[in-house]
């Protein structure tokens, strides 16, 4: 393969893989990638002669509109700061990829290329959420050797000093055209060695990333934040956000939970993920559709820490002696969510960092916000978590403990409507702070309607039959649909949804199921999360898709606590993925785990785990005797071939003693005034654009510049190079003084010739 | 042999890049940094390892042209040979090493084939004439990534003899010097005009000169020597005075050299005196290089000047003035 063609075919083939591993962000917009793709096509095929002179006759305009295209990214990109668009930001390194593709002629444009393609996947690096990066990563690494090895030698080629030599004439500079056209220099051995070498790199990559310590976070840059999402926020607004997350479909937490995974069998496995709840932001205050948060110091969650966990409970609530018996263990990767509310099975008794478990400088913390919910917060530290100043963290990775019951026998919904929780191990005892029952029992003036029939629902029952009779009722005269119809202006949602207009989501009946407990006497709270999951039998998860966010209620029963009232009536139940979406997601799950989420808890977990392996093999086994010895002898050999290299290179390093004879003169100091001064009149005459040549002698570069007019006969340089030549090749030092009133003449001669010539 | 491995420019910007990214993984801990993190440090090991691989099993020796004047520009031949079994190595730069000092010329080798040998070389111009030593050679690459230049040095010791450089003669002297043969006279230049003696027999003379029955008796091989009409052998006489000075008498000594290599040119036996040393004419490439050799190597001596047993055909003073002995107008 001619080298000219090597080296173009490898810098497009890395270019697109650069695009395909920045398109497995979601941040490239289809237009940018086509127009893209188009220009890189035609830069492509467009590179012969007459494509290049036609090209360079229109660089004028292509430079215009290049920066016109600039200037609109930039201004667009501005007008949504502070926010920072990606999309925006990439359409800019986009764009001058393109120029500089269709402008490559030497090897300068293909390292402006290499940087430009290096920069989107160092940003796709950060945001991209899908295995199908390291993929794309891979390919990379291998373009990208090819590609820098090829990018030197052409480099090498187009700067040095390919020369033909003749005793006759001067050196000459050989053609770089006929070497680039070569078959000769790189072949399909040379990709064969150079795909080796990539793989090295690529291997010796993984090595860096699987054992270089996750030290910490936000030392000086801080930890990456994200904004909050929709339908998770400090407000919800009814009818407005119907889901969390960008799609449906799309994974946004998944859990492993050794206590489904001990079940027998996948049909169990898959039975029991459909009855999870997955608790997350819990709203206290209604107003005129609006789900808020009333941030009274009485909701406060409280933290407790110990041994690295954060305990969870609310006012009133009493910790028993052992809060983690009878709980569930759970692992969670939010991967499609930036938490800002941390989710987890039913209410979660304690959470626990992995990387702060091992006392890392990892300062993202648990802090308590309201209602018993805890979030994730940079330098948390567990008393310091009031304001809204949270921010989230994508692929967040943490650890929960909840009671999830029996998964085999909770029953699963419709029929749980209500959860009559019997009290739990986790708490000693169930009471509600006064305080905290007065705001969650806080009901907006008006709806005269709900609270007749509130008082209507609930007369002569206790709370759990108040549960129970708000649950059956709105279940027997409303329906669940997914496009509810648009609530008339001026009517608050709740009310026109219970009388009115009787087909609502999720959001209406939790939404009337708490007001109408409210109502009813019993303290209530809209809470909303995530219903259901789907069991991964590859990876052994739940994943729980955005199509499965859910709100539901929790009220207080005294005795059993807060109970989870999930009014909305069954919906058909989804689809469950076929086999090539559960392989896909458990690859997905294996690279937010082991890649994304690889921290220091899992380096900790991974080294305990090959020491426990290790230790099957221990000293006193014959296994492990050998594998002793083994290392011992391979220490000695390292020990040994090091020193004899030691030894060897100490030898070789004796100076060379000169033999007799006449000799020449002593040579002339490696400092010396006259070295000194001719290299950085060298250093002077490059920046003014004439720099000497590889395969010029002193003298040739003379009277080269002499012949060019840049100086005349026998001035000062023309000295100063005899100078340096006699000095420098015939041991002839001038007198300090002599180099220095050369200098000056020197200096003088510069000064007149202040650009190039 | 010495290596070292210092980054190269595009090598610093790397170097700062690949730490920089480093840090942002440290310090935000996004995991992905560190793959990227990793490769860039892999690239780094990898620059180094591979250039190292590059630079193992080659052999360097130098092709030295065989005559090196003062002043001149030479040819100095590189050759490399690539001793490895199977890998080839790419992008080498070979430079000379004069006092363990690069010579201000590198020759570079593009690609060298496993098992190869490839010659170039490079153009130099020594200022000075005598002993000049070339003490090794540095081998560098930049190879694979042009991140880091690694270089070996290997001594290889060598010493050039440079000849004086050949000073321009004035026309005068030139004309005073005798005129080339004529061809039918080149058929047998030295067996021309009178028989003068006889004189050991030399490397380069011509064997039919030899007196055979003398050589018998006397058991060395002994030639014939004429007195040419037209001066056919002649000697230089260089007074190499210590009261000169240093830049008349190397233009004392060019001039000198300079009508060693003229009258050898026009076919003459040329011997040199000098004080301190007598070379007696003789012809041919070898002699004339002892001449030169001796040149180069002449130094101000102190004491009588030289005396020649003949009547010199040209003699040069310490301060570059030449007389010829047979001076014509012009």
């Amino acid at each position: 393969m001619r080298f000219q063609a090597a080296h173009k075919l490898v810098t497009y083939l890395l270019v697109l893989s650069a695009l395909a591993g920045l398109g497995t962000t979601h941040a490239l917009a289809p237009a940018s990638a086509i127009a893209f793709l188009a220009v890189t096509g035609l830069s492509f095929w467009a590179d012969g002669p007459r494509w290049t002179a036609a090209l360079d006759r229109a660089a004028g305009a292509a430079r215009v509109a290049t920066g016109a295209l600039l200037v609109a990214i930039v201004w667009r990109i501005s007008r949504r700061m502070p926010e920072a668009d990606l999309t925006a930001a990439f359409d800019l390194v986009l764009a001058l990829l393109g120029y500089k593709l269709l402008y490559r002629r030497n090897h300068r444009d293909y390292a402006h290329i290499y940087a430009l393609s290096f920069l989107l996947v160092v940003v796709a690096s950060t945001i991209t959420a899908t295995f199908l990066f390291v993929a794309a990563f891979a390919v990379y690494v291998v373009l990208a050797t090819w590609a820098l090895i090829l990018f030197h030698l052409r480099r090498e080629m187009e700067e040095n000093y390919l020369v033909r030599h003749s005793a006759q004439a001067p050196s000459q500079k050989v053609g770089i055209g006929r070497i680039l056209g070569s078959r000769r220099v790189v072949g399909r051995a040379f990709f064969a060695a150079t795909f080796a070498v990539a793989a090295a790199v690529f291997v010796g990559a993984l090595g860096v990333f699987a054992f270089v310590p996750r030290l910490g976070a936000g030392f000086v840059l801080g930890a990456r934040a994200q904004t909050s999402v929709i339908g998770l926020a400090d407000e919800v607004a009814l009818g407005r956000y119907g889901t969390a997350g960008s799609g449906r479909e799309t994974v946004v937490l998944r859990a492993t939970l050794p206590r489904l995974a001990a079940l027998p069998d996948d049909a169990a496995r898959r039975d029991a993920a459909e009855r999870l709840y997955f608790r997350g932001a819990v709203y206290d205050a209604y107003q005129g559709g609006r789900w808020l948060r009333s941030r009274r110091p009485e909701l406060r969650t409280v933290l407790e820490e110990s041994n690295g966990r954060a305990f969870i409970r609310e006012l009133g609530e009493r910790g028993a002696l052992d809060p983690l018996a009878g709980t569930d263990r759970q692992e969670i990767e939010a991967v499609g969510i930036p938490t800002t509310v941390l989710f987890a099975a039913d209410r979660p008794v304690a959470i626990e960092l992995p990387s702060r478990r091992l006392g890392a400088a990892g300062t993202v913390g648990v802090v308590p916000r309201w209602s018993g919910e805890a979030a994730l917060r940079i330098g948390g530290d567990g008393q310091n978590g009031f304001g809204d100043g949270f921010v989230t963290l994508a692929n967040a990775h943490y650890i929960a403990y909840s009671d999830i019951g029996d998964p085999q026998r909770v029953p699963a919904p419709p029929r749980d409507g209500l959860r009559a929780a019997e009290p739990r191990s986790v708490h000693a005892s169930y009471s509600l702070d006064p305080r905290a029952r007065l705001d969650d029992l806080a009901l907006p003036d008006g709806l005269t309607g709900m609270r007749e029939l509130a008082v209507r629902l609930g007369s002569g029952r206790d709370a759990a039959g108040k549960i129970a009779a708000v649950v059956d009722w709105l279940r027997a005269g409303h329906a669940y649909t997914t496009r509810p119809p648009a609530r008339p202006p001026g009517v608050d949602p709740v009310d026109d949804f219970l009388f009115s207009q009787p087909v609502g989501h999720c959001e209406f009946f939790a939404s009337a199921a708490v007001l109408l407990l409210r109502a009813a006497g019993v303290p209530a709270r809209y809470v909303t999360g995530f219903r259901g999951g789907d069991w991964n039998p590859i990876g052994g998860y739940v994943a729980v898709r955005g199509a499965r966010a859910h709100a539901w209620a929790e009220a207080f029963v005294d005795g059993s606590g807060w109970t989870r009232v999930d009014a909305t009536p069954p919906a058909d139940a989804a689809a469950a993925p076929g086999r090539l979406a559960e392989t896909s997601d458990a690859l997905d799950f294996f690279w937010s785990r082991w890649i994304v989420g690889y921290d220091l808890g899992r380096q900790r977990d991974l080294a305990h785990h090959a020491w426990r392996e290790l230790g099957h093999f221990g000293p006193s086994t014959p296994t492990g005797q050998f594998l002793v010895v083994l290392t011992a002898a391979g220490l000695l050999v390292a020990l040994g071939l090091g020193l004899r290299r030691a030894g060897r290179r100490r030898v070789r390093d004796v100076p060379i003693v000169a033999s007799g004879g006449l000799g020449p003169p002593a040579a002339p100091r490696a400092d010396g005034a006259i070295d000194r001064l001719y290299r950085r009149t060298l250093g002077r005459l490059e920046r003014l654009g004439l720099p000497r040549r590889p395969n010029e002698t002193p003298h040739e570069y003379a009277a080269r510049l002499r012949v060019g007019g840049t100086f005349g006969a026998d001035d000062a340089f023309d000295r100063l190079t005899g100078r340096y030549a006699a000095a420098r090749f015939g041991g002839q030092e001038p007198p300090d003084e002599a180099v220095a009133a050369l200098g000056r003449s020197v200096q003088e001669l510069l000064a007149q010739r202040p650009s190039a010539g | 042999m010495r290596r070292r491995l210092p980054p190269t420019r595009e090598g610093w910007w790397f170097l700062l890049a690949t730490l920089f990214v480093g840090a942002v993984a440290l310090d935000a801990g996004i995991n992905l940094f560190f793959l990227t993190f990793g490769t860039m440090a892999s690239l780094l090991l990898a620059n180094g390892l591979l250039s190292a691989l590059g630079l193992s099993r080659l052999r360097v020796r130098r092709i030295p042209p065989p005559v090196v004047h003062a002043g001149t520009p030479y040819l100095m031949g590189i050759s490399l040979e690539n001793r490895k079994r199977r890998l080839p190595s790419f992008s080498i730069e070979v430079e000379d090493l004069v006092e363990g000092r690069p010579i201000d010329k590198r020759c570079y080798f593009l690609k060298l084939p496993a098992g190869r040998q490839q010659e170039t070389s490079y153009r130099h111009t020594i200022s000075r004439r005598g002993r000049h030593r070339l003490t090794g050679f540095r081998l560098a690459t930049k190879f694979p990534f042009g991140l880091m230049a690694r270089t070996r040095e290997i001594a290889d010791p060598t010493e050039i003899v440079v000849y004086p450089a050949l000073a321009a003669l004035p026309p005068a002297v030139l004309r005073g010097l005798p005129s080339p043969p004529s061809p039918a006279r080149d058929k047998a230049p030295s067996r021309q005009g009178e028989l003068a003696g006889l004189r050991a027999f030399r490397p380069g003379d011509d064997p039919r000169g030899i007196h055979w029955r003398t050589s018998a008796r006397r058991g060395m091989l002994l030639v014939r020597e004429h007195e040419d009409d037209e001066g056919r052998e002649g000697t230089i006489l260089f007074d190499n005075d210590p009261a000169a000075g240093a830049a008349a008498f190397e233009l004392a000594v060019s001039r000198a050299a300079a009508l060693c290599v003229e009258l050898a040119r026009r076919g003459m036996a040329v011997g040199l005196v000098t004080r301190g040393g007598e070379i007696p004419p003789s012809t041919g490439a070898a002699h004339l290089g002892r001449l030169l050799t001796r040149l180069a190597f002449v130094a101000p001596e102190p004491g009588a000047p030289p005396r020649a047993r003949r009547r010199p055909i040209a003699r040069v003073s310490a301060d570059g003035h030449v007389d010829v002995a047979h001076p014509r107008a012009a």
